[in-house]
Formats: structure tokens, sequence, C-alpha cells
């Protein structure tokens, strides 16, 4: 879908991005996620041909953005972090504008308006000015105006930035249906708690570098961490589990341990059957999902890690 | 797209059912009150018409136009602009028309009842005169606004873009385009029964023509420098072409004013030498002097490819460049003794460079000039890449320049070191005056080279990386 390939951007003085390469999955939502400065922002806007970098390319599919920035917007959409909207016109309005900017046939428009504000639940503020809509109804106006041409890619820079809530969940809701819907999705943000709702993806930058890119979703890794939780005065659970094949990286705290443990259904199933048979009193047996936060933050050890090493030791490619 | 929705947009805002209705009504009843309170002559009123015309196309309009530009940054949908699939054509006149709609249609009223008094006023006249004035008003108004979206898109690329300071100086700068091409108007007199005639490239054209040409050809170039600049902000490559047609134009242009048929050939490369040098300055001051810019053109001429290289090449560079063809041109014309003379044999060529030393001061004052151009230029860049007067280089730059050229000749003077005077200003007359000059340069350009390795100095926060490739794109 996204395809980035050495891109190198300077700023007088300071390099913003560094030799980032990285592919984006159709249908997937990346969460672009490092420290402030690392270069998120500069690396989405590269990406929707908003800026030119110094060197490499960007392919949306086939088509190098850099070379034909109007084709590449007509089949993507951007809400930057600071965004605006015309407050003196209506929803209907705007979104029309919008329609009309990206070339959607006059014959469309209204259909497209529609189904935008449909998606967006902002049906019944249409004949509303958006100067006057609540923060998180601009959010999702903003929204609509970046997707009411269907893009095959949208980048949103800090999308619930200043968002309260209960509009931070109605955000989640909504990406995830468009994801549903076919769209390929790339989001920022240095709020790890929102994007874990909805990312399937995780992108860590880091001092104008990708440090990490890596699915999140656990079913599609070939082993998965297992938490099992017995209930209290059972002490029988370490050692069932250290006789079973396959079961590595034990963690105890209080009744509840967690292992690695092969990722597949069957071997699941097998390894409760196990445990039941063994009369033990199993309270919960769960996949224990590797928070984003917690993903990131060991991405991010390990990178300091490796970068220490050379100092230490011989020197380390760092993927060159 | 034959209808921009920059425009459709703009007409939502500007032209509501109220402001379209309450227009009319307003100037009718001011046209009414004159008729009841003094009952001018039509011709008079078809005066205040015209001065109606410029004050709403002259002041209101061009702010209007760089205002809506202004609004789009500050309001935080530019991006979101750039982000639209609209041609950079599409998005100039969008704003062009669209971002002043209503002046324009306030203006257009004004227009109809200058039209109107003026030919109950003189039904008599020929109406072809009347035309020509339509005509010069209606371009300069379109020049005006051209000129204000340009210096705002300007601005914003050389982001200094303050929204009241940007919007002042585009309405500034229109308002002097439309001032030159409407005193022109005024000048040629086209209601009156004798026109003028303007002399150029020794033919005599009527005033009144050759100024509705002028105009027209300008406010041609002026909207091809709003697109151009639209397209750099929409992301596309452009290549100095537009630019360097533009200042052979001029250098053209100006060349085809030389009042005197003495020499014609070397005052007119001399015209056209002073045209190239003036518009070096005014390209240095109107372009971002980003080092990362310089940086990436320079790396793509280091690795060859001079095609991409092109897309960096500074404004500046292109204009000194023509102008030092024309100026060496102006320099060898004053050595041939005036004209361009094909010499039959080498031996009387190499008399003829031979006598370069001897042959006309002239000939120094243009090589003084192009050195002390060169001098500026490299040390204003070097201003530039000092990394705490980045803001404000330009204009501490021009504060510099006007000392050096201005104040420090007088001082020198004054105090009695007139045979320095080649140091600071261009009037050589011999080549050790030209020596002075030539040391600046290299004064300045050893500077500029030391600014130059500290200014594109990249920290890489993350290890010992090499430059990347640039063969990649």
């Amino acid at each position: 879908m996204l395809s980035v390939r050495h891109m190198v951007f300077d700023y007088p003085g300071h390099r913003a991005l560094d030799d980032v390469s990285f592919d984006i999955e159709p249908k997937s939502i990346t969460a672009l996620v490092g420290p402030n400065g690392a270069g998120k922002s500069t690396l989405l806007r590269c990406c929707a041909a908003l800026d030119r970098p110094f060197a490499g390319e960007v392919k949306l599919d086939d088509l190098n953005i850099h070379d034909a920035p109007r084709l590449a917007h007509q089949r993507m959409g951007f809400l930057p972090d600071f965004y605006g909207l015309y407050d003196e016109l209506t929803v209907r309005q705007c979104l029309t504008y919008r329609a009309a900017a990206l070339g959607v046939p006059h014959g469309d428009q209204a259909a497209r308006v529609h189904l935008a504000a449909e998606r967006m639940e902002i049906l019944d503020r249409l004949g509303d000015k958006a100067g006057t809509l609540s923060r998180g109804l601009r959010q999702r106006l903003a929204i609509a105006q970046a997707i009411i041409h269907e893009p095959a890619l949208l980048l949103l820079d800090e999308p619930a930035a200043g968002l309260d809530p209960e509009a931070r969940m109605g955000l989640s809701a909504v990406l995830r249906a468009l994801r549903d819907k076919g769209m390929t999705i790339i989001v920022s943000s240095h709020i790890l708690a929102e994007l874990e709702d909805y990312s399937t993806h995780m992108l860590v930058i880091r001092e104008g570098r990708i440090l990490h890119h890596r699915a999140l979703d656990p079913l599609s890794k070939q082993r998965v961490r297992i938490r099992v939780e017995v209930a209290d005065g059972e002490h029988r659970l370490v050692e069932l589990l250290s006789h079973e094949g396959g079961v590595t990286e034990i963690t105890l705290m209080g009744s509840t341990c967690t292992f690695e443990y092969p990722a597949s259904a069957v071997s699941r199933h097998t390894l409760l059957k196990h445990l039941m048979a063994a009369d033990l009193h199993v309270i919960e047996f769960a996949i224990d999902e590797q928070g984003l936060q917690e993903a990131y933050l060991e991405q991010v050890r390990a990178a300091e890690a490796a970068r220490a090493l050379p100092k230490l030791g011989p020197k380390i490619g760092l993927g060159r | 797209m034959w209808f921009s929705p920059e425009l459709q947009r703009n007409l939502w805002l500007q032209l509501s059912l109220g402001r379209v209705l309450a227009a009319p009504i307003l100037i009718g009843i001011v046209v009414a009150a004159l008729l009841a309170s003094w009952n001018p002559a039509p011709s008079h009123l078809a005066e205040y018409a015209r001065w109606g015309f410029v004050l709403l196309l002259g002041l209101w309009s061009t702010r209007r136009v760089a205002d809506s530009l202004a609004e789009e940054v500050g309001g935080g949908t530019w991006e979101s602009q750039r982000m639209s699939g609209m041609s950079a054509w599409s998005m100039v006149w969008g704003k062009l028309i669209g971002g002043a709609a209503f002046p324009w249609y306030c203006a257009l009223i004004c227009l109809g009842l200058m039209v109107w008094f003026a030919l109950k006023a003189s039904p008599a006249d020929p109406r072809i005169a009347l035309g020509y004035q339509v005509a010069t008003l209606l371009l300069a108004a379109v020049l005006a606004q051209a000129t204000a979206l340009v210096v705002a898109l300007l601005l914003l690329r050389k982001a200094q873009f303050r929204r009241r300071l940007t919007v002042t100086m585009a309405q500034i700068a229109g308002l002097l385009a439309f001032s030159v091409a409407v005193y022109w108007e005024y000048s040629a007199v086209p209601l009156a029964a004798e026109i003028g005639t303007v002399r150029w490239y020794r033919q005599e054209y009527p005033a009144n023509q050759f100024y509705l040409g002028s105009v027209a050809i300008f406010t041609v170039w002026a909207l091809v420098a709003g697109w151009r600049l639209m397209r750099a902000e929409l992301l596309y490559v452009n290549r100095p072409w537009m630019w360097a047609l533009f200042t052979l134009f001029c250098m053209g242009y100006t060349a085809g004013f030389v009042p005197w048929d003495v020499e014609p050939l070397t005052s007119r490369l001399a015209s056209a030498c002073i045209a190239g040098l003036v518009l070096t300055y005014a390209a240095f001051f109107a372009e971002a002097k980003d080092p990362v810019r310089y940086r990436w053109g320079l790396a793509r001429f280091k690795a060859l490819q001079w095609w991409r290289a092109l897309e960096f090449t500074p404004w500046w560079l292109i204009s000194y460049v023509l102008a030092a063809i024309a100026g060496s041109a102006t320099i060898w014309s004053i050595v041939m003794g005036g004209e361009f003379v094909w010499q039959s044999t080498w031996a009387a060529e190499l008399q003829r460079y031979a006598s370069t030393l001897t042959l006309g001061t002239f000939a120094y004052v243009f090589a003084a000039l192009l050195l002390f151009a060169l001098r500026d230029m490299l040390f204003l860049l070097w201003f530039n890449f000092t990394g705490k007067m980045r803001g404000r280089a330009d204009l501490s730059g021009l504060v510099v320049l006007a000392i050096a050229y201005g104040p420090l000749p007088m001082l020198l003077i004054g105090a009695g070191g007139s045979q320095f005077l080649s140091a600071v200003w261009p009037v050589a007359t011999d080549p050790i005056g030209l020596a002075w000059p030539a040391a600046e340069v290299v004064a300045a350009g050893i500077l500029l080279l030391m600014r130059w390795r500290q200014a594109t100095r990249i920290e890489i926060l993350a290890d010992d990386r090499e430059e990347p490739s640039i063969s990649q794109r």
C-alpha cells in the first residue's frame, strides 16, 4: 500500500528523518509513536506529499507521490495536528467544497457528502455552521472532509489531542469502522493509551529513525503470552507448567502466572485441557495482550541498549 | 476545471443575498444624494465613479486577496487546501476573483456608472478612447491583485508569515502596481483629443496603446508568477525557466527605452545589464534563503544531476548570470568602439583586447557594478546563513547596504579619501579601481564559505551515518 524507502529530511542544523524505510500493509491501522520531536509529523507530512524529502521516495501502490502530488492527494486523506475549518460555512458546504476540491464529480458530490456525514455521525448537523460545533464534532467534520473522496490511505496527526474521553472513544470506533471499510490508516500520537484501542501495527520512531515496526495483533504471532490465574492456595501451577512442552519465560505474581506459549488455538486448547485434567483451580485463562505502551518502551529500551553496545564492544550495524 | 471550487467557496462566503442587494442600494443612495445636493456635471460624476473603482480595487480588493491567503494560513486550512486535487491555476484564479468577489462587485457597479456618466457628458467623443480607459482600469486592477497575491505567497515561502504585516505589505505592493498602471491611464488622457506617443526601439507608438499593451503584458507576468508560486506551494517541481524568461523580458523591455541613437547597442546592453542587476537584488530579497535548500541543490550539482539541481537554483543567480552576460557584452561593445563589429583578422582582435585598458571608463564601471553586485549577494547570503540572524537577515542586510552605499562614501569623501572611493562605490576608472571590489568579493566568499560549513552541518543524533545517497530520487 504505502512504501517508504530511504527517506531523509533535514531542517537547518538538524536531520529530522534519517534513512527511514518501511511498508504499510493494506487495511491496517498503524500507530506511529515516538516522543515529541521524534519526526512523526515530518514523516506524515512527507508521506502526505506536503513536504519534499531530500532523498528517498514514497510510493502509494505504484505512484511516486512526490512526482505526482495532485494524483496522490486524490487517493489519500490527511488531517494535520493543527487543522482548521471554514467556520462561516455550513457542514454541508464544507463537505461539498472539499469533495469538489478533491475532484469528486459534481453529480456524486451530494451522495458523498451524505455518506461521509453518515459515517462520522454528523448527518443531523449538515445545516449547522462549522463554527458552532463542539470540539468533538469539529474533529468528526475534519475527518469527514479527509475521507470524503474515499481515500485508500488516511493519515492522522494527533487526532485525539484535546478531545474528552467520550469523544476519544467515538474516534476509536470511527477509525475501526473505516478500517473495516477497507481504508488503510496511519495515526500519529504520543498518547499510547488511545492508540491501543484500534491499532493493528506499531511503528516506533525516535530521533528521526524507525526503531521498530511490527504487527500488534497477538494472533498473528507464532507465540503469545498467556496469563493464568488460579484460586488462592493453589501452588501447583508453576510445577505443572514447567512440565508442559512449549512453555517458556514463566513469571509468577501471587496467584497469577504469565508465560510464552504457541499461539495456535489447538495448542492453547490442549494446555487448558491438561490444566483442567490436573484438577487445577483455574479461574482465568487468557492471552496477555502486551500493552502498546509496554511494547513501545520495550523497543526504546532495546534501541538504547543497541546504541550503547558499539561503545563497549565491536561495532554493530543498525540496518545498513 | 471550468469552475474553481475555491471560487465557489469564496462566493458562498462573500456574496450573500443581503450583500448583493445592499451594494447597489448604497451606491445608488450616494449618487442620488450627490445629484440632489450639488447636481454635479456628468463628467464630474464619471470622475467620482472612477475614483470609487480605483479605491475599491486598489485599496480594498488588494487587501482582501492577500487576506484570503492569510486567513487560510492563520486558520489552519491552508494545509488541507494544499492537500486538495485543485490545480495551481484553479487556486490562483479562485483566490484572485473569489477572494475579492465583493469589492469587485461594488467596483464593477462604479465602473458601469463611470461609463454611463462619461457617455452622457460627451456623447460625441470617440468611444474607443473610453474603451482604452476601461480596459486599462480593469487590467490595472487585475495586475494589482495578482501582485498582492504574489507578495503574500512569497512571504509565505519565506516563512515570515505574520498576518497583519504580510497583508499590509501585499496591499502596498498591489497598490503600487495599481498606481503605476493607473498613472499611465491618467497621463495618457485617453478622453482628450491629443494622445502622446512612446518611443520604443526607434518606433513611435500611441501612448494609450503602448500603456495598455504594457499593463496587459505585466498583468500576464504577475499571473504567471502567482501560478508558479502556487505550484511550488502544491509541491510541483518548478525549474527557473519562467524567472529566466521574465528577466530576459525585463532586460529587453527596458533596453527599448534608450532614448538616444548614439551607440544604441552599447546603451541598450548597458540598460539590460542594469535591469538584470535590479532583478538580481529583487529576486534575492524575494526568495527564502534556506541553507538546507542550498545544500540540497549543491549536492545534486555535485552528483551531476543537473536536471534536478535546476530545481534548487536560486532566482538571483539566474538574473545575475544574465546581467553578467549583458554586462560583459556591454564592456565588449565599449571595447569594440561602441558597436559589435566583427574583426576580420585575429591580430586586429588581439589589438582590440590589448586596448581594453585604455578604452572608455564605462567598461570599468560595468565591471565594478557586476563585482559589487556579486559581493553584495555573497555578503547577504552570509547574513542569511547566520543562525541567530536568519529571521531578520534581509532587513539587516538592507540596512547595511544602505549604509555602505550612502553615508560611507560621503564620509570617505569628507575625510579626503576620494582615491579609495572605488572600494565602496562602482566608480572604477582603471584596473586598480577594480581590484577593490574584486578583493571584497574574495573576502565575502571566504566569510560565506566558513558560515556555510557551520550552517549546513547536520546534527545526526544517532550515530556516525554517512551522507544519504541522493541517487534514489
